[in-house]
C-alpha cells in the first residue's frame, strides 16, 4: 500500500516537474483574467454609485458572474445574447481545460514501464487535480490582493450593491444575504470534474476531441439553464447564492429556480469518481501503439 | 526456462493481423536480433514483450512471471522504440533525472555514467530540443540503460547515429550482454547485427520465418 502510495506521489511530481512551463502559464493566465474581471468590477461600482470596498465575496461572485438565465419561454438566449456571450467567464472556466490537454501524460513509453498503468494513470489525475486547484487559487489570491488593496472585508458575504454592478436579473434575485462560499466551492470542484472527465474521455477519443467535447459543454452553458450544462454550476447569476430557489412566473412563462451549488459539489464528486474508475480501466487495458495507427 | 520467452503471440490492429503466432526466446546474457522488411511485425513485437500491447492470444514470460498476469510491465527493462519520449525543455541530465525520480534506485552519478557511455556530456546545459537526431537518440539510449535493466528492448537502434556512433553501440550492446542483460534489438543494418547478435529471428508478415545462430565477436 505505502509502495503504491509512494509510486503515486512520485508520478504526481514528475508530470509537475515536466509540466512546469504549463503550470506557470495557467496561473499567469488566472491572474490575467482575474485582473480584467476586477477591473471590470471597478468601474461598475462607479457606474451604479456603490459605496465602500469591495469584499472578497464581491470579486469572486463577480468573476463567476456568468449570464442571466434565458427569457422565460423559449429557454433559450436570444440572438442578441448569443453574439454576446459571457468572453470573461468562459476564458476562466476554459483555460483548466487548456492545461489539461497540454499537460505532459502517461504515454510516454519510458515513464509508463516505470509504474504499473493504473498507479500512472491515478498519478496523472492527482498531478492535473494539483495544477487546477493551484491555477483557483491564484484566481482568488488576486482577488484577495485588490480586495486588501482597497481595505475591504475578506468575507465571503457580497455587498448589497454587487447584484446591480453585475447586472444579474431582479426577477429572480433572492433577497440575501448573498454568500458566495458554497458557489466558489462548486465552481472548483466542477472544473476539477470536468478536467477528469476530458482526461479519461482522451484516453478513448484522443485530447482534442476531448478538449472539444468538454469545451463545448462549458462555453454552451450560457445559452439555456440546465443541470446537464454543467458550467451552469460555475456561474453565479444561475446559482442559489443570488437567485432564488423556486420559478418565478413571468411574463411569456416561468423563470426557473436557481441551481444549487451543494448539487453541483456532489454532482461533480460523482463525475470525478466516475471519470477516475472509467480513466483506470481504459487505461489498464490500453495499447501503446506509437506511431501504428488503427 | 528462458529470461524471455513470447509464445505464439498474435495481434490485430483493426483488420491487419500484425502478429501471427510469433514464438522466441532470449536467455540472460543473450543478445536476440529481429530482422525484417518495414511492416514485418519487429517493432509490434518489441511492443508487446514490454507490455505497451497486449496480444490478443498468447503470452509473455519474463523474469518467471507472466506479462498482463502477474504484472502490467517487466519488472527490470530498458526500452528505446521508435523516437525516444524526450522533454525538450530540459538538458539530457534533466531529462534523466526526471524519469529516474520516478523509481529512485539510480543516483547521480550513475547517471552522469549513463550519458558519458553513450558519447553525451553530462555537464551539457543545451536543452534536448537543440539537439541532432543522432544526439536524441543517444539520449534515448542512455534512458533504456541508466538503471541498469535485466532486459534491454532496442528498436532501430542505429538510426540516426554516425559511425563512430554505431561503433560505441555495439561496445555497448557487448558491455550490456557481459553485465548479463538479456537483449532484444531490431535493425535493417544487417552487418550490424551480425556484430552484436547471438541468434537472429527473420520475420515476415508478424510471424517468424526462421532462426539463425551466429558466432559472435566478443572482444570488446
Amino acid at each position: 500500500m505505502m509502495e503504491a502510495l509512494g509510486s503515486i506521489a512520485r508520478r504526481t511530481a514528475w508530470t509537475l516537474r515536466a509540466g512546469l512551463g504549463i503550470v506557470v502559464l495557467a496561473a499567469l493566465s488566472a491572474a490575467a483574467i482575474a485582473t480584467i474581471q476586477l477591473l471590470s468590477l471597478a468601474a461598475a461600482m462607479g457606474s451604479v454609485g456603490a459605496e465602500g470596498s469591495p469584499t472578497l465575496g464581491d470579486t469572486l461572485a463577480f468573476v463567476l458572474k456568468g449570464a442571466n438565465q434565458p427569457e422565460p419561454g423559449s429557454g433559450r438566449v436570444s440572438v442578441a445574447s448569443t453574439l454576446l456571450p459571457p468572453f470573461g467567464w468562459i476564458a476562466l472556466v476554459l483555460v483548466p481545460n487548456v492545461v489539461v490537454a497540454l499537460l505532459p501524460e502517461e504515454r510516454i513509453n519510458e515513464l509508463t514501464l516505470r509504474s504499473s498503468r493504473v498507479v500512472s494513470w491515478i498519478g496523472s489525475c492527482a498531478a492535473l487535480l494539483v495544477v487546477l486547484v493551484l491555477y483557483w487559487m491564484a484566481i482568488i489570491l488576486v482577488c484577495a490582493v485588490y480586495v486588501a488593496s482597497r481595505g475591504g472585508s475578506m468575507t465571503f458575504l457580497a455587498s448589497s450593491w454587487l447584484p446591480d454592478a453585475a447586472g444579474l436579473a431582479r426577477e429572480t434575485l433572492s433577497s440575501g444575504p448573498h454568500r458566495v462560499g458554497a458557489l466558489f466551492v462548486g465552481a472548483v470542484c466542477m472544473s476539477c470534474a470536468l478536467g477528469l472527465a476530458q482526461k479519461a474521455l482522451s484516453g478513448l477519443v484522443g485530447k482534442l476531441p476531448a478538449f472539444g467535447v468538454v469545451a463545448a459543454l462549458l462555453s454552451g452553458s450560457f445559452l439555456a439553464l440546465s443541470p446537464a450544462l454543467l458550467g451552469n454550476f460555475m456561474m453565479a447569476a444561475r446559482s442559489t447564492a443570488f437567485m432564488v430557489s423556486h420559478s418565478v412566473p413571468a411574463f411569456g412563462g416561468t423563470l426557473r429556480a436557481g441551481l444549487d451549488p451543494g448539487q453541483g459539489i456532489l454532482v461533480a464528486a460523482l463525475l470525478a469518481l466516475v471519470s477516475v474508475i472509467a480513466g483506470a480501466a481504459v487505461s489498464a487495458r490500453r495499447d501503446y501503439l506509437g506511431s501504428v495507427r488503427k | 526456462m528462458s529470461y524471455l520467452e513470447v509464445r505464439d503471440v498474435c495481434k490485430a490492429i483493426g483488420p491487419d493481423r500484425v502478429l501471427d503466432g510469433v514464438r522466441f526466446s532470449v536467455e540472460r546474457g543473450e543478445v536476440v536480433g529481429l530482422e525484417g522488411k518495414n511492416g514485418s511485425g519487429k517493432t509490434m513485437a518489441m511492443r508487446v514483450v514490454c507490455g505497451l500491447v497486449r496480444p490478443d492470444s498468447g503470452e509473455v514470460a519474463v523474469a518467471g512471471g507472466v506479462l498482463w498476469r502477474d504484472f502490467s510491465f517487466p519488472p527490470s527493462v530498458g526500452l528505446l522504440i521508435e523516437a525516444p519520449a524526450l522533454l525538450g525543455g530540459y538538458s539530457a541530465m534533466g531529462n534523466l533525472r526526471l524519469l529516474a525520480s520516478v523509481k529512485r534506485v539510480v543516483g547521480e552519478e550513475d547517471l552522469r555514467r549513463a550519458l558519458e557511455r553513450v558519447g553525451l556530456d553530462p555537464d551539457e546545459r543545451k536543452h534536448v530540443r537543440k539537439y541532432s537526431l543522432g544526439m536524441k537518440q543517444r539520449l534515448g539510449l542512455a534512458m533504456a540503460l541508466m538503471e541498469s535493466p535485466d532486459l534491454l528492448v532496442l528498436d532501430e537502434p542505429t538510426n540516426a547515429l554516425d559511425e563512430a556512433g554505431q561503433e560505441e553501440l555495439v561496445r555497448i550492446v557487448r558491455e550490456e550482454r557481459a553485465r548479463g542483460a538479456a537483449i532484444v534489438l531490431s535493425s535493417h543494418d544487417a552487418e550490424f547485427l551480425s556484430l552484436v547478435c547471438d541468434r537472429i529471428y527473420h520475420m515476415s508478415a508478424g510471424s517468424v520465418t526462421g532462426e539463425e545462430v551466429l558466432h559472435v565477436q566478443s572482444e570488446l
